[in-house]
C-alpha cells in the first residue's frame, strides 16, 4: 500500500522579490513498511522535501498525498491531528524538553491526541522499553547523553504508534558510536516491527543503513536505488549493547 | 489538550523562572493589596459606624441645622435651631409623638482641677435625663443633674470614666469643682465606664446642662442639634414629617423653599454614612487599580519574551501536533497562573496590612474598630487578578499561536 506519494512536487520560496526554487518537480512514492533514506549534500533540497512530507509546510507545484490525502483536503486541526497521530518525528537536535523528564517528554504527544488517558502510562512505558531507556525514565533530559536523549525522541516518535517515522539527519550531533546504537533502533523498528522510517541525511554511511535511497541532487532526484548491501547495525552490536548497558 | 497537563505545565514554567516570575507580578500583588486593604478598612469603618448609629436606636432621631446636604460644610457654624423650635416641638399638638427631646451643645476645652488640666473628647450641653431613658447610661456614682438644673442654668457636670480618673484619680470627684473655659462647675456624678455609644465615647465626656453650654461655655443662643426619641420605632415616619411641618412653621418658611434644617433617621443616616463609605472606598480602590493596569503590562511584556525564549519549544509542540488553539490555551494559562499567584499574595499580604491597621486603629481612634476580611474583596482580588491575566496574556498566546512550526524549529 503507498503511504506516501509525490508527484511532480515544486518548492519555492520569495525572499525580497528574488524567487529561489528548492524543488524541481520530484516524483517518488514510498510503500507502507519500507526504510527509505533520502540522501543528499547540503542545499540539495532534503529538509524542504521533509517539510513537506510531515505536513509541516504547504508546496507549491504537483501534488503530495500522505496515506491518499493531501494538505489541502484537511483543516488546521485535521492536518495537526495527522502531524499526532499518524506520523513521529526524530531531529537532528533532538528538541526535547530539557527540564522535564524523559517520562514527560515521551508523553508530550499524547497531550494533543484523541487517545484516553488511561491508555497513556502504558504506552509510555513501551515506547522508552523499545529504545532500551527505562532505567532512565525519570530522569530529567537534560541529565542524559546525546544518544540517550535521540533514543527518548524515537520513543516520543513511537508514542501514538505513527504510520511513518520522519528521522531528519538523527545522527548528526551524535559520536559514531551513539550514532550506531541510534541506526540500531531505527533497523529494529523496522525489520522487527516492521515500521515505515524515511530517514533524512547527508552521510552516506548513515543512509546505507536503509533499504533504499533517493539521492537528492540540487532539487532533483538524481538516484533512486534499493541499497543491496545494507549496513547492518548489528554489527557492531557487541560494542553498543554494551556501551547500552554500561550507560 | 487535558487542562490538567495544562495547568502543571504552566506551573513548571512559573517554577523555573521564579524570580522572574516573582519580580513580574509584583505589580498585581501591590493592586490586589491595595484593593483589599482600602476594601477591608472600608468595610471596617461601615461596621463601626453601623453599629453606632444601630445605638441610637431606631426611634431616635437627630435635626440638624443646614440643608443635609453632605457638601454644605457650613453646618457647624448655622445657628437655626434655637429655643423657640425647642418649645414648638415639645407641644404635643405638633409632635403628638415625640417621647423625649435633648437639644445638644457641643463645645471644646480644657478641663482644669486644682492644677490638673484634662482636654476631654467633647464637652457635652445636653440632659442627662434623656441620655440614661434614651442610652440607658446612668452615672454610678452622685446622680444626674435634673430638668430643674437646666432652667437655672445650673453649673453642674457629670463626667466620664476616664475625666474623672484624669483629673482626680482614685479620690472622690462629687461635689468638687471644675473649671471649664473660666467657669466653675460642681460635679454632680460620674459615669462608669461605658465606651462608645452613638458617636460618642462616653468615658472621655462631660455633660452639662444644654442652657449652662449655651450661656457659660459656648457664648451662643441656639444648638446645635436635637436628638429626639419616638414614643414607638413604628411612629419614626410620621414623627419625621410632624417635626419637619412644624419646623418649617417655627422657620417661617414659604412652600417649595429649602429647608434650613435636616431630620435624619437612622435609616436616612445609615443609607448617607453607606453611600459615602461607597463612594471613598470605589475611588481608592479605582487608585489602586492602576496598579493592575501597570502589572498587567508587565505580565504581557513578560509573556512576550517567554514566548519569544521558546519559539523552539512551540514548533515543537506544533510539530507533534499541537493545535493553535492548544498553544494559545497553554500561554494563556500560564498568563493567569502568574496573575493568579500574584492576587493571592496580594490577598495575603492586603488582609495582612489591613489587619495590622485595624490593630492599630482599634488602639487610638475607635476601641471598638473590628478587622474585616470582606468576602467580595476575595471574590474580587481571585476575578480580577484572573481578568488581568487574561487580558493580557492574549496577545502573547497569540503571538505563540501562529508560529508556524518549520520557522519555529529552524530557530536558534
Amino acid at each position: 500500500m503507498t503511504l506516501i506519494e509525490a508527484q511532480e512536487l515544486q518548492q519555492t520560496f520569495e525572499t525580497d522579490g528574488m524567487v529561489t526554487a528548492v524543488l524541481h518537480g520530484i516524483s517518488f512514492s514510498i510503500e507502507r513498511g519500507e526504510f527509505v533514506s533520502i540522501m543528499g549534500p547540503s542545499g540539495s533540497g532534503k529538509s524542504t522535501l521533509l517539510h513537506i512530507l510531515g505536513f509541516l509546510s504547504d508546496h507549491t507545484g504537483g501534488t503530495y498525498r500522505f496515506n491518499g490525502r493531501t494538505m489541502a483536503e484537511h483543516t488546521e486541526d485535521e492536518i495537526a491531528q495527522v502531524r499526532n497521530e499518524e506520523m513521529g518525528f526524530v531531529f537532528q537536535s533532538f528538541n526535547l524538553l530539557g527540564r522535564a523528564s524523559v517520562y514527560d517528554n515521551v508523553r508530550l504527544p499524547l497531550l494533543y491526541s484523541r487517545r484516553p488517558e488511561r491508555e497513556w502510562d502504558g504506552r509510555i512505558r513501551s515506547a522508552v522499553e523499545r529504545v532500551g531507556l527505562m532505567h532512565r525514565i525519570d530522569y530529567e533530559t537534560y541529565k542524559l547523553s546525546g544518544g540517550e536523549r535521540q533514543r527518548v525522541a524515537i520513543a516520543r516518535s513511537l508514542v501514538n504508534e505513527p504510520r511513518v517515522i520522519f528521522a531528519d539527519e538523527p545522527t548528526g550531533n551524535l559520536d559514531t558510536a551513539s550514532g550506531r546504537a541510534v541506526m540500531q533502533i531505527l533497523q529494529e523498528l523496522h525489520d522487527v516491527q516492521g515500521h515505515t522510517i524515511v530517514l533524512i541525511t547527508h552521510d552516506v554511511e548513515v543512509a546505507e543503513y536503509a533499504n533504499r535511497m533517493l539521492f537528492l541532487r540540487d532539487g532533483s532526484i538524481e538516484r533512486d536505488t534499493p541499497i543491496l548491501e545494507r549496513r547492518k547495525a548489528e554489527e557492531f552490536v557487541s560494542t553498543t549493547r554494551k556501551e547500552r548497558d554500561l550507560i | 489538550m487535558r487542562v490538567k497537563y495544562i495547568a502543571l505545565s504552566a506551573f513548571d514554567a512559573f517554577r523555573t523562572h521564579r524570580s522572574r516570575a516573582l519580580l513580574t507580578v509584583l505589580g498585581i500583588v501591590i493592586g490586589v493589596a491595595a484593593i483589599i486593604l482600602v476594601m477591608s478598612l472600608g468595610s471596617g469603618a461601615r461596621e463601626l459606624i453601623t453599629a453606632q448609629i444601630g445605638q441610637m436606636g431606631a426611634g431616635t432621631v437627630v435635626v440638624l441645622p443646614g440643608s443635609g446636604n453632605p457638601t454644605d460644610l457650613g453646618t457647624l457654624f448655622l445657628d437655626s435651631l434655637t429655643r423657640r423650635d425647642l418649645d414648638a416641638l415639645r407641644r404635643p399638638q405638633n409632635v403628638p409623638n415625640l417621647a423625649e427631646i435633648m437639644p445638644e451643645v457641643i463645645v471644646s476645652g480644657v478641663v482644669t482641677y486644682r492644677g490638673e488640666r484634662y482636654t476631654p473628647a467633647a464637652i457635652a450641653g445636653g440632659s442627662a435625663d434623656f441620655f440614661g431613658k434614651t442610652f440607658n447610661v446612668y452615672p454610678d456614682s452622685g446622680s444626674i443633674f435634673t430638668e430643674a438644673d437646666i432652667e437655672q442654668q445650673a453649673r453642674v457636670a457629670i463626667l466620664g470614666h476616664t475625666v474623672k480618673v484624669e483629673l482626680f484619680g482614685e479620690s472622690d470627684a462629687i461635689g468638687e469643682y471644675v473649671s471649664i473655659r473660666g467657669t466653675r462647675l460642681r460635679v454632680v456624678g460620674v459615669y462608669p465606664k461605658t465606651g462608645q455609644v452613638a458617636f460618642s465615647d462616653v468615658d472621655d465626656l462631660v455633660l452639662v446642662p444644654y442652657t449652662t453650654a449655651q450661656t457659660y461655655l459656648a457664648g451662643i443662643n441656639h444648638f446645635q442639634s436635637f436628638i429626639i426619641k419616638a414614643d414607638d420605632p413604628a411612629n419614626v415616619d410620621k414623627l419625621t414629617h410632624d417635626i419637619e411641618a412644624t419646623l418649617r412653621e417655627s422657620h417661617r418658611l414659604e412652600p417649595g423653599q429649602d429647608a434650613d434644617f435636616s431630620v435624619m433617621t437612622q435609616q436616612a443616616l445609615l443609607e448617607q454614612v453607606s453611600t459615602i463609605l461607597g463612594v471613598l472606598t470605589a475611588f481608592l480602590s479605582s487608585v489602586a487599580a492602576i496598579s493592575l493596569v501597570v502589572g498587567g503590562i508587565g505580565i504581557m511584556n513578560i509573556m512576550l519574551v517567554s514566548v519569544t525564549e521558546r519559539t523552539r519549544e512551540i514548533g515543537l509542540r506544533k510539530a507533534l501536533g499541537a493545535t493553535r488553539r492548544a498553544i494559545m490555551q497553554q500561554f494563556l494559562v500560564e498568563a493567569v497562573v502568574l496573575t493568579l499567584v500574584g492576587g493571592i499574595i496580594g490577598m495575603l499580604l492586603g488582609g495582612l496590612f489591613a489587619f495590622l491597621a485595624s490593630l492599630a486603629l482599634g488602639a487610638t481612634v475607635a476601641s471598638d474598630w473590628q478587622f474585616v476580611f470582606p468576602i467580595e474583596a476575595v471574590i474580587l482580588g481571585v476575578g480580577v487578578s484572573t481578568l488581568v491575566g487574561l487580558v493580557f496574556g492574549l496577545y502573547p498566546a497569540a503571538q505563540a499561536a501562529k508560529k508556524s512550526p518549520i520557522e519555529a524549529l529552524r530557530y536558534e
